[in-house]
């Protein structure tokens, strides 16, 4: 349990803990609007101040934890879910399906996602739902990717030609003989996809395509707020310190489980 | 050889055949019919009347049958025809070769600043490993990837335009406008630029090579001029050419930031505009830009480094 002790690591159980208890924690309401006190300097009824409307950011950021996290955190699991299938069968079977399935990938893999996402976000609308599948169109194909070259590294082992060999199904040996083995490094790879995952979300926000107004976001609340940078620079500041320091946790989470592996 | 290269050609025009299937897509994705939603951009009032979007639908094809005008969408293509912007009315095609430019001198600028700063920096890392400067690029690299782009730039302008007024904050012109954004794509690919070369070099220092012509004598310098550098060039350069994608990407971001009147700026007006032929040019451009860089990468890859065997297919692990 030596990971409980690193700084990081607290700090993303700390984010879990208000994502799941969101508003409880919350000061204020985060949606109120107090229009007298708009725009005030941070004080001890406002920790982090208010915005144009008067919310009370800190109350906005707390609850802005669950709508931030939780859409980076559900894109990238259907990504992982994804990439995993799909490299498994791919790398376990062979021939035309990998064959396929790998030109697919390749292709998706040579378009820069976070354009693809916006110009899909912008025929589709934004929404969280549109935001999670065209993220995930594009997200799952390097977690296929490592899958792959797992699976094709163990496919020959003993355990699992002896397990082929006594006759069980490919569907049971994928379940039980290789993804277990291979479920680590996905993992690693996972937590540094969630950092990258919260940096192209909420750029997007940040341009105004993703989650909007009244939803509190991480994005949308920095844009928001550079609109008031010459008044009122806390509003942009405090939103961009937490992104900064929720990637640079996953980030550094990722690397030390990454460095345990070896 | 000559069958990669042959296969690496086909694979190009067959992403291209889909990109423009796709952008022909595009506009039926949208809710609604294309003719009420050009007609809304170009009048941008919900009072329409039937004739005047019956009229539109006219003017553009969109009464032929969908393979009727998924053919005269190849054929405009072909031509180079883009159509107009629905905004401006502009030919779609005389605004991105005229914005152009503007993205091309970000991106070139900022691989150029980058890559003189991280290859020396990467290289003197790998060689003093586990040493202070190779601790201090592993900081730098872990911190600006975790720094959104976006939230950079608005520190620097807050700090260096609005504090204290050093530099103008918006716009282009002058060669004062340039250093914002350029620090701003600098900062954010440097640390893993450096990392990149510094991982490089770390794998070449420790190649049985190496250990073999220390063995025979050779000088160090010259192991590290000669056997070293030579062969860490050639990731290093293709690293580098994959950043000019990058940089595409990175200059939606950038540019809307800092108002700077490249393709990516565009690319953000249109989307938030519901421009959608913009969009669709854009689209086209941009992939026929990247299919033709990654096939350049890859042309190059193989000139250079003739150990790769290109034997096709197969499950390579």
């Amino acid at each position: 349990m030596t990971l409980l002790k690193k700084p990081y690591v607290l700090f993303l159980l700390l984010l879990m803990v208000l994502a799941v208890g969101g508003d409880s924690f919350a000061p204020n309401d985060p949606f109120q609007t107090h229009i007298d006190q708009r725009l005030s300097p941070p004080s001890v009824d406002y920790l982090f101040g208010t915005d144009e409307l008067g919310r009370c950011m800190f109350s906005r950021l707390i609850y802005s934890v669950r709508i931030s996290l939780g859409l980076a955190a559900s894109i990238l699991v259907i990504c992982l879910v994804t990439g995993t299938c799909i490299g498994m069968v791919s790398g376990y079977f062979g021939g035309l399906i990998d064959e396929i399935l790998m030109r697919a990938t390749d292709m998706i893999m040579a378009l820069p996602s976070f354009i693809v996402a916006m110009v899909l976000i912008g025929a589709l609308g934004a929404g969280l739902g549109n935001m999670i599948f065209v993220f995930a169109l594009t997200g799952w194909t390097r977690y296929a990717r490592l899958t792959r070259s797992l699976v094709i590294n163990i496919r020959n082992e003993n355990y699992v030609v002896t397990a082929r060999l006594t006759g069980l199904q490919s569907f049971y040996i994928l379940r039980k003989y290789i993804l277990p083995a291979i479920v680590r490094p996905l993992i690693v790879l996972g937590t540094l996809g969630m950092g990258m995952m919260i940096l192209m979300t909420s750029s997007m926000s940040f341009l105004g395509l993703g989650i909007t107004e009244p939803t509190p976001d991480w994005g949308a609340m920095l844009s928001n707020g550079t609109t008031y940078i010459r008044t009122a620079a806390y509003l942009a500041i405090f939103p961009g310190i937490l992104i900064c320091l929720t990637v640079l946790s996953f980030n550094l989470l990722g690397e030390e489980l990454k460095g345990e592996k070896k | 050889m000559a069958g990669f290269l042959i296969r690496r050609l086909l694979n190009a025009l067959l992403v291209l055949a889909g990109v423009v299937t796709l952008t022909f897509c595009l506009m039926r994705f949208t809710e609604g019919d294309p003719a009420t939603i050009i007609a809304l951009d170009k009048n941008g009032s919900v009072l329409i009347s039937g004739e005047v979007i019956e009229r539109l639908a006219e003017k553009n094809g969109l009464h032929d049958p969908i393979h009727i005008q998924y053919l005269n969408w190849w054929r405009r293509v072909l031509h180079g025809d883009l159509g107009n912007s629905l905004r401006s009315d502009a030919p779609v095609w005389d605004e991105i070769t005229e914005r152009f430019p503007y993205t091309l001198q970000l991106a070139v600028l900022s691989i150029l600043i980058t890559s003189l700063i991280a290859v020396p920096l990467g290289i003197c890392a790998a060689v003093h490993r586990g040493r202070l400067v190779d601790r201090i690029t592993q900081w730098i690299a872990s911190v600006t990837v975790s720094v959104p782009d976006y939230y950079l730039a608005i520190v620097l302008i807050y700090a260096l335009a609005v504090k204290w007024t050093l530099l103008p904050a918006y716009g282009c012109g002058t060669a004062a406008h340039f250093i914002l954004p350029l620090l701003v794509l600098v900062t954010a690919k440097i640390g893993y630029t450096t990392r990149i070369v510094s991982a490089t070099t770390v794998d070449l220092l420790s190649s049985q090579y190496v250990a073999y012509a220390e063995l025979r004598g050779i000088p160090k310098c010259r192991i590290f001029y000669v056997h070293i550098l030579k062969n860490a060039m050639i990731p290093i350069l293709t690293h580098i050419s994959l950043q000019f994608l990058m940089a595409l990407e990175g200059s939606v971001i950038v540019e809307s930031i800092f108002a700077w009147p490249g393709i990516g700026k565009c690319m953000t007006d249109s989307v938030l505009g519901r421009d959608f032929t913009m969009i669709q040019g854009l689209v086209l451009f941009m992939a026929v830009l990247i299919v033709g860089m990654n096939l350049v990468v890859d042309l190059f890859y193989m000139f250079i480094n003739q150990r790769v065997q290109y034997d096709g297919g197969g499950a390579k692990p």
